[in-house]
This record gives C-alpha cells, sequence and structure tokens, in this order.
C-alpha cells in the first residue's frame, strides 16, 4: 500500500469533484465506499488523500450538487450516504463532456510522433 | 424537513455539524481498518494505517470541520431563499384566489404609493439635491440687513465693489432683475427674458455650457460687445450651431455670442440672454441705486456666518464714513438653494408629509381589509398548523403576502407618479422652482421600492400576526366559522381608529388651507385686474439717450390705445402692481430722521383711470402738470397715514431718495388715492407713491407698461393692442398679457397646495370609510350567532341596530378624539401658510369632525341594518 501512494499521480485540480459525481452516478454511496471504490477502478494511480475526499463531499453537498442522509451499511454499521441531486447529475454531465472533448485534444496533440 | 435548518439558529448549531462530521470520521476510520484487519494486518496497526491515510489526523479533523461549517451555512442560505421562493408562489396563488381583495388592495396601495413617490419625486429634485453648479453649497446670495433686520434684497453696486475684497469669498458677482430685452432675429423682433450681470458672474457660478464659454471680466472690462445665451433661445433662433458664427442684434449693435448655458443651468431661472456690463465706483458713488442682487462663492471651508461676521464689520465701516449708507446691521448671507427655492419648500415639505399620512392610511387600511378575511384564512391556517407549520413559518409567509401586494402597488404606482408628475409640470411646471431639473432618478426608484416594502410589511404585521394565533381545537371543530377571541376585533378596531386620526388631521389641514384661500380671494386687491397690459423696452436709437423721444412715443401708444373701440381708460407705468416693482426709500419734509420705504411707480395720468383706482383726497394729474412746472406726487391711503397720521398730507413734501439720491427734488403731495395690494393678495399693503413719469426724466425709464381697461374682457384687446403698438414703432417688441392673469400666477403655489392638499384629505377620507365598512361588516358577521340568539329571545330590530352602531361608533369616536389632539399640535405648522384664519380655526375643526362623522355613520349603517334583517333561523342553521 505505502508503494501504490509514492507511485500515485497528484490530482489535477477539478478532477476529484468530477470522480465522486461519477462514481456516485452508480448510487448512494458512503463517503468510504467512494474512497475504496475510486481506489479499485484507478488501480491505486489516483493519489486520494481521505482528508481532501471528505473536503470535496461537504463543498459539494454545500454546493446542492449532493444530498445526504444517514443510513446503515451491510455490516449495520451507520454512515453517511451521498447521491446526487438533479443539480449533481446536469453537473456531471457537463463537465464529463468537457473533460473528454479537452483530454482528447490534448491527448492528439501528445500523441503526434515527434521527427 | 426542508425548513428545519430555517428556524434552527440555536447556538448549539455548529457543535452539532462538528459531531456529525466526527461521527462520519469515526465511521470512515472503522471501515477502512476493518478492512485492512481482512488483509491480515494486526487490530491496532490497522487502526493506526486508517488514521494514517488522514495526513495530520488533528489538522484533518479541523479543516473537516470547517469545511462541513461552511456547508451547513450556504445549505441554510439556500433553504432560506427557497423558501422565500415556494412563500412567493403559494402568496401568488393566494392573490388568485381572492382577486377582489388583492385588487383592491393593490389599487389602494398603487394610489397612495403614487401619490408618495410624485411628492418625493419633487422634493428630491428641488429641495434634496444640490444645484446644477459645482460645489453648489459655497454658493450664497448676499443681502444687506437694515436696523429693523428686515433684508433688504438689493444691494447697490458701490457696496459690492467695497464688498467683493473680502476674505471670505472667492468670489462675487452683481445680477440684475430679470427684464424683457428686445432682439432681432432675421427681420421680426422678439422679446426674450434677459439680465445685466457684471463680469464675473460666470466665474462665481461656472454653469454648464452647451457651446463655448462664459464671458471673462477682462472682455467686460475692456467693453467688448460680448454676450451668453441660454440653450433654448441657442436652438429656438440660432439653429442651435455649435460654431456661435451668428451675431445676436439688438436695436442698438450687434453682440458676439461666446457661450450657451446649459438648459436647466440657467440662472435665475428662465433667463435666455446675460449681458454683461462693466461696475465701477462712477455708477453710483452714493450707494442710493440698490438695484442689484449680488450672488458670490463662499472661500473653500468658510462657513455663511463668518463670511456675514466679515461683510458686516466692512459694511459698517462704510457706514462710519458716510452716513447715507444703507445697511446699519450690515450684511446677511442665506444658500443660494433657499433663495431659489424660495416658500415652496414650505409647500413642498408639508404634502410631503400629507403623502406619509395617506400612506399611512393605506397600510393601515390593507391591514383591516386583511384582517377581515380572517375568517377565511383562519381555517387554512389551522390546517397548515395541524401539519407541522411553525408559527414564525406562517408570519414569514403572511408577511411575504403583504409584501408582495406593496410591491405590485409600488410598481404601479411608479406609473401614477411618472403620470401625475407630467400633469403636474405641463399645468404648473412655471411655477414651480427648479422644474426643468425633475426627473425620476434612481434615488426615487430606490426610495419607492423601499417604501412600498415597508408599507408591505407595515400592512402585513397586524394581520400576521393576529391570523396565527388560531387556537386550532376551536377553529377546526366550529368549521371555521367562528374565529377565536375578540382580540382580533381590537386589532381591527385600532387600525380604523388610526385611519380615522389620520384622516380628521388631513381633513383638518385642508379645510384650513380652502378657508385661507377663500379669505385670501375674498380680500380687496383695490383695482380692476381686468386690465389688459402692453410691456415695450425702448432701447437703441433714437430712444437710448434721449427722455423726450421715449415720452412721445409713450404718448402716442397711449393715444392709440385709447382710440381702441371701447377702451375706457389707458395709461402707463414703469412699475405696474402684480409687476416687478420698485422699492425703496423716502425721506419726507420736516422729518428726514424717520426712515421709511415705499413703492414708487412713475406714472401717466391715465393710469389711476385704467386701474380704477379711487380718488380718496386732492387731485390726481392734469394738464396744468408738465415738466416744467412743479413736481408733484399721489401717495396711497396707507402712506398718508403712516407719515402723516391724523393730518392731511396734501401740500406737504416727500421726495424719493433711491431714484435721484440726496439731492433729489422735493415732491408736493397733490392727491391721495384707495390702497392697492401691489404684490398680490396674500400680501399686505404698503406705502406708495406715484410721481408724473414726465416729471421724473432724472429716472432715465426705459420699460414702460401700457395699462388698457377695455368695456368687455381685456383678453380680447390684446391682438389689437400689439397691432397698434406695431403702428407707432415697429422695429420694437411688445409684450402683451393681463392682470387677472398675473393674479392667477401669484395665487398659483398657494391654488396647487391647496388643491393637492384636498384631493390626499378626500383619498383619505374614502379610504377611512372603506376601512369601518370592511372592519364593521367583519364584525357584523361574526356575531351572527349573537344577534341570531337575541333576535330570537325577542330582541326587536332597532335594539340590535343600536347594538351594532353603538359598537362601530366607539372605534370612531376613538379615532377622532386622536385626530383633533393631533391637529391640535400639527396645525401651528401651517401657520405661516395661513392667512386670515387661526391655525386652530374652530370652524375647520369642527367642519372636519362633522363630515367624518357623518361618513362613518353612513359606512356603520349599511352592516348594521343586515344585521337587523337577520332571520334567526336561517342563522342558527348556518352554524
Amino acid at each position: 500500500m505505502a508503494t501504490a501512494d509514492r507511485d500515485a499521480l497528484p490530482l489535477l485540480k477539478g478532477t476529484l469533484d468530477l470522480l465522486i459525481l461519477k462514481t456516485l452516478s452508480w448510487g448512494p454511496m458512503h463517503g468510504y465506499a467512494i474512497a475504496t471504490w475510486l481506489e479499485q477502478r484507478s488501480d491505486g494511480t489516483l493519489g486520494i488523500d481521505d482528508s481532501a475526499l471528505y473536503q470535496a463531499l461537504q463543498r459539494m453537498e454545500g454546493r446542492g450538487l449532493l444530498a445526504a442522509e444517514w443510513g446503515t451499511t451491510e455490516n449495520n454499521r451507520q454512515a453517511r450516504y451521498y447521491k446526487l441531486t438533479a443539480a449533481g447529475r446536469q453537473r456531471l454531465k457537463s463537465e464529463a463532456e468537457t473533460w473528454l472533448r479537452y483530454t482528447k485534444s490534448v491527448t492528439s496533440i501528445l500523441s503526434i510522433a515527434s521527427r | 424537513m426542508r425548513y428545519r435548518r430555517l428556524f434552527d439558529l440555536s447556538l448549539g448549531s455548529n457543535a452539532r455539524v462538528d459531531a456529525e462530521m466526527d461521527r462520519e470520521i469515526e465511521a470512515h476510520i472503522a471501515m477502512r481498518a476493518a478492512d485492512l484487519e481482512r488483509e491480515g494486518l494486526s487490530a491496532d496497526d490497522a487502526l493506526a494505517e486508517a488514521r494514517r491515510r488522514f495526513g495530520n489526523f488533528d489538522d484533518a479533523r479541523a479543516r473537516l470541520h470547517t469545511a462541513a461549517r461552511q456547508r451547513e451555512a450556504s445549505m441554510r442560505q439556500r433553504d432560506r431563499v427557497g423558501s422565500l421562493i415556494a412563500d412567493i408562489r403559494y402568496a401568488l396563488r393566494q392573490a388568485r384566489r381572492a382577486p377582489a381583495f388583492t385588487a383592491l388592495a393593490i389599487a389602494t396601495l398603487a394610489l397612495g404609493m403614487g401619490a408618495t413617490t410624485t411628492m418625493f419625486t419633487l422634493v428630491d429634485n428641488i429641495l434634496l439635491r444640490p444645484l446644477p453648479f459645482p460645489h453648489a453649497e459655497r454658493l450664497v446670495m448676499l443681502y444687506g440687513a437694515d436696523s429693523a433686520k428686515t433684508r433688504i434684497e438689493m444691494v447697490s453696486s458701490a457696496d459690492w465693489l467695497d464688498w467683493r475684497h473680502a476674505q471670505s469669498l472667492e468670489s462675487s458677482a452683481l445680477f440684475s432683475f430679470p427684464f424683457r430685452q428686445g432682439i432681432i432675429v432675421g427681420d421680426s423682433a422678439i422679446r426674450v427674458t434677459s439680465e445685466t450681470v457684471s463680469g464675473e458672474f460666470f466665474k462665481v457660478l461656472s454653469p454648464r455650457f452647451v457651446a463655448g464659454r462664459g464671458f471673462t471680466d477682462e472682455e467686460v472690462q475692456g467693453g467688448e460687445p460680448v454676450v451668453v445665451i441660454g440653450e433654448r433661445l441657442w436652438r429656438n433662433s440660432y439653429g442651435a450651431d455649435p460654431k456661435l458664427a451668428q451675431p445676436l442684434r439688438t436695436s442698438e449693435r450687434p453682440f458676439r455670442i461666446v457661450g450657451v448655458v446649459a438648459d436647466g443651468a440657467e440662472f435665475p431661472a428662465q433667463t435666455d440672454l446675460w449681458m454683461p456690463t462693466a461696475i465701477t465706483l462712477r455708477m453710483d458713488r452714493a450707494r442710493i441705486n440698490v438695484n442689484w442682487q449680488l450672488v458670490a462663492r463662499l472661500a473653500s471651508g468658510v462657513s455663511a456666518s463668518t463670511a456675514a461676521a466679515e461683510l458686516s464689520t466692512i459694511a459698517r465701516g462704510i457706514l462710519a464714513n458716510d452716513p447715507s449708507g444703507v445697511y446699519d446691521h450690515g450684511v446677511s448671507v442665506a444658500p443660494l438653494a433657499e433663495s431659489i427655492v424660495g416658500p415652496v419648500s414650505l409647500y413642498l415639505t408639508l404634502l410631503m408629509g400629507v403623502v406619509l399620512c395617506v400612506m399611512l392610511i393605506v397600510c393601515a387600511n390593507v391591514a383591516a381589509s386583511s384582517l377581515a378575511r380572517a375568517s377565511v384564512r383562519s381555517r387554512e391556517m389551522a390546517v397548515r398548523t395541524s401539519l407541522g407549520a411553525g408559527r414564525s413559518r406562517l408570519v414569514q409567509q403572511l408577511l411575504i403576502e403583504h409584501v408582495m401586494l406593496g410591491v405590485l402597488g409600488g410598481v404601479i404606482g411608479l406609473f401614477v407618479a411618472w403620470i401625475s408628475l407630467r400633469g403636474i409640470m405641463s399645468l404648473w411646471g412655471d411655477q414651480i422652482p427648479r422644474a426643468t431639473e425633475v426627473r425620476m432618478n434612481v434615488s426615487v426608484f430606490v426610495f419607492a421600492l423601499a417604501v412600498s416594502l415597508l408599507a408591505g410589511a407595515l400592512a402585513g404585521t397586524i394581520p400576521a400576526l393576529r391570523l396565527t394565533r388560531v387556537s386550532l381545537r376551536a377553529v377546526l371543530s366550529a368549521g371555521g366559522r367562528t374565529s377565536a377571541s375578540g382580540g382580533r376585533n381590537l386589532a381591527g378596531a385600532s387600525l380604523v381608529s388610526l385611519e380615522i386620526a389620520l384622516a380628521v388631521l388631513l381633513l383638518t389641514g385642508a379645510a384650513l388651507l380652502i378657508r385661507s384661500f377663500r379669505s385670501v380671494i375674498g380680500r380687496d386687491i383695490g383695482f380692476d385686474t381686468n386690465v389688459a397690459t402692453a410691456e415695450v423696452m425702448l432701447s437703441g436709437p433714437p430712444y437710448a439717450r434721449d427722455s423726450l423721444r421715449r415720452f412721445a412715443y409713450w404718448e402716442s401708444l397711449i393715444d392709440e390705445f385709447q382710440r381702441i373701440p371701447g377702451v375706457q381708460a389707458a395709461g402707463v407705468a414703469n412699475w405696474i402692481p402684480l409687476g416687478v416693482t420698485g422699492q425703496g426709500f423716502v425721506d419726507v419734509d420736516g422729518r428726514a430722521a424717520v426712515g421709511g420705504t415705499a413703492v414708487y411707480r412713475a406714472v401717466s395720468p391715465g393710469f389711476f383711470g385704467a386701474l380704477d383706482l379711487r380718488l380718496v383726497g386732492g387731485r390726481l394729474f392734469d394738464k396744468s402738470d408738465g415738466p416744467g412746472t412743479q413736481r408733484v406726487v399721489v401717495i396711497n391711503r396707507t402712506m398718508a397715514e403712516k407719515f402723516w397720521p391724523g393730518e392731511s398730507p396734501i401740500g406737504k413734501l416727500v421726495r424719493a431718495r433711491s431714484m435721484e439720491g440726496t439731492n433729489s427734488p422735493w415732491l408736493t403731495v397733490i392727491g391721495v388715492v384707495g390702497d392697492v395690494r401691489g404684490y398680490g393678495l396674500e400680501s399686505e399693503v404698503v406705502p406708495e407713491m406715484y410721481v408724473f413719469y414726465r416729471q421724473a426724466a432724472g429716472w432715465r425709464t426705459t420699460v414702460m407698461t401700457a395699462l388698457v381697461r377695455g368695456s368687455g374682457r381685456a383678453s380680447n384687446l390684446l391682438v389689437e393692442m400689439k397691432r397698434r403698438a406695431r403702428a407707432v414703432d415697429p422695429r420694437l417688441a411688445v409684450d402683451v398679457g393681463t392682470l387677472e392673469l398675473r393674479l392667477r400666477h401669484r395665487l398659483a403655489q398657494r391654488t396647487l397646495t391647496m388643491s393637492l392638499l384636498s384631493g390626499f384629505a378626500g383619498i383619505a377620507l374614502i379610504l377611512a370609510t372603506l376601512g369601518i365598512y370592511g372592519v364593521l361588516s367583519y364584525a357584523v358577521a361574526q356575531r351572527t350567532r349573537e344577534l341570531a340568539v337575541r333576535a330570537a329571545l325577542g330582541a326587536r330590530p332597532p335594539q340590535l341596530l343600536g347594538l351594532v352602531v353603538i359598537a362601530g361608533l366607539r372605534v370612531v369616536v376613538v379615532g377622532l378624539a386622536f385626530g383633533v389632539t393631533a391637529a391640535f399640535w400639527l396645525m401651528r405648522m401651517l401657520e405661516s401658510l395661513l392667512v386670515g384664519v387661526s391655525p386652530l380655526d374652530p370652524v375647520s375643526f369642527v367642519g372636519a369632525i362633522v363630515v367624518l362623522f357623518a361618513v362613518s355613520l353612513a359606512a356603520i349603517i349599511v352592516p348594521a341594518l343586515r344585521a337587523t334583517r337577520l332571520d334567526p333561523m336561517i342563522a342558527l342553521q348556518a352554524e
């Protein structure tokens, strides 16, 4: 685990929010579930600080992109579940499009073979 | 659940948010540790690793607390906005559900807001906004003050030459009374309002120029023929040429136009033409020609009182060296704005107070009719309470309903104000100072918004507090018919009492002004006002330097006018009643020490006949009086009584010091005529003296006004007079009019104030009546059951009637008592506006009380009669 941390890519600004939105598009999750989900999908390449994750969750809830409610996990533990609001869903759609267009053009430039 | 946060503002809320965050972190660490343990770590290592993932745990926790608090604050904010939007939607639905109530409330609010906004626009533009000159607060008028401490508005040029070097003045300039100057545009002569000013005039004021610049003192001292004109004249007669290529021509000579003053920045108001004159000591060494006004700019940081003190010292120094000096009590300094706005500020302040009263009545009225709807809404409130709405939530919603009414009323009120301002400006614009500057600007909109919000909140407070204080059980079990307490009736009653009190106040004020107006109108002005006037200025060759040519002109003009069919008398005077009038100092033979002032008029013999002045004693001018004979004077009765009390003034000697100086010849009094109110009906009679104009060549009069009295209406003569004046000398421009018109103009401000105040009082009366009617109808509806029981038990209709009427009258009498008490204190403020009526005039007070009482009674009778016609069976079954 420690090695994974050292190799982790630093997150670009705004990326975390987009990843959280995408994660929650599968359904309501608590904070730890979001963290593990992201760790698994990125094979540990994305370095996400736990405290940064919760900061982002608070910020996005404050902006009305997420709504939160206390619920019970399958292990019968109390946890705060986050879900997308209509505004959050909207945001995910527009941000994802922007992100894909952006990365596509950057990728296409970077992959031009140099002579 | 959504609105929980709205009222959860307890101090513990931060602690609660922090605790919630901690629980979340705890859960996270526990879950992570459990997973790590499953991967093979010991329990302790797993927990340590889970915490380590948070970085510096304490720091992270503190940061997360902050984040959570911020989240909470912004969510609370959004909830508030969200509930506001929900409430506004709900209020709109409510408004649609009760269209009659809504329409009436919005209409009364619009009326009130319209009146309030109109008056505020006038007050803001005329009284509050600085004059359109840079650093206008430093601009002042300087007046002489004499021993009686009365202000003498005019100063002599010599005085100014001494005062102008005072340290406290940055600059100062003389300007004349406005006069009509003939100028030649193309082939025709027109007359424009003109001012003679000293060279520094535009340096003092620095108004905005739309073209060119002001003339400078150097140009004026050098005798250059330069003038400045106003934007209106420039557009109408000079094609708005920015190069100012065309000269301004008078019958004397051409002048170079160096600048054009922007519309609205002209001073004095309505001036078209400023002609400079170089002031020298030679003009008036003796300081007797007090025919200038003096405007000055105070040096930066100098107060008016400092300037007055310095100038008074200078003035007393002048008096010490020259006993003929006039200002033995120095100089008084008044802000220029005050002299421009003048008495209008009093009228405007009064009317502003009046519209605020009307606005209060409007609020009370809306509140009262809201309360009257309580029977409908108490059920709704009870249902919402039972569904879990808190009281503060309901209060908020009711307040929003009323504020919305207020804002809608305010928006319509802006249109009302716009229309009424246009009306006022087109009808009375020429009577209102700074009228051209009046605009509905940003501050008006801000004011209107603030007042609508406030009015809505005011109107909503009592209904909101009352309607939400309902007993759930009482309302629901009674089917929403009977509502809870007598307390609501008390609220309605106090509102109606308030309305009545304010209405009494306004009615009393209106009655006082109307009675004062009638007393002014009823006064004897002392002369016939059905008289046509024709003012002519004789300047340029051949008249300018030749008094004989001027006399010849006046003689032939009078002859021509007398030959108009139907004309009974015609004469000329340099200063006519109701026109610009010269007042000056007189010496009375043998009593030279007795100072006094009198109105001077140089007149022809026909003057007395034209005005139909009665001869009281002695004789008028006749054929025996001429340029070479003994100089004679006719005086009015007031002058005779003032200077020769108890004896005949005939044969006594008097002289006009201000016109011809201390060496002027003595004039023999030959006759006494009846008094005239030369300054209009509102002013008192002052001493007047009439000299034969042909004997007053030393007055160098160039402007005269002919007065013509015919058999029909004076206005019918004007066209013919203009034609005949052209026949005498076609190059001269003539201003015609009637004395009646001038009289009406003099009364315009009073008429306007009286009409507006009466209109507002009428509105107040109607609103108060509606309020009484509404509240009483509601009270009767509430007492239906009680009244039906009484009827069933044998009460006769008259008894029932009495019951309801007495309940209503109690409210009315309380209102009347408060209103009369307030009027008793406040009417003193009207004192300076009242002529011939005491501010505590019993007729006005009793009249207002009687009118309100009668109207209230009418409003009470209708619901009361309805109560007596109740069929007990039906009424009781309805329950």
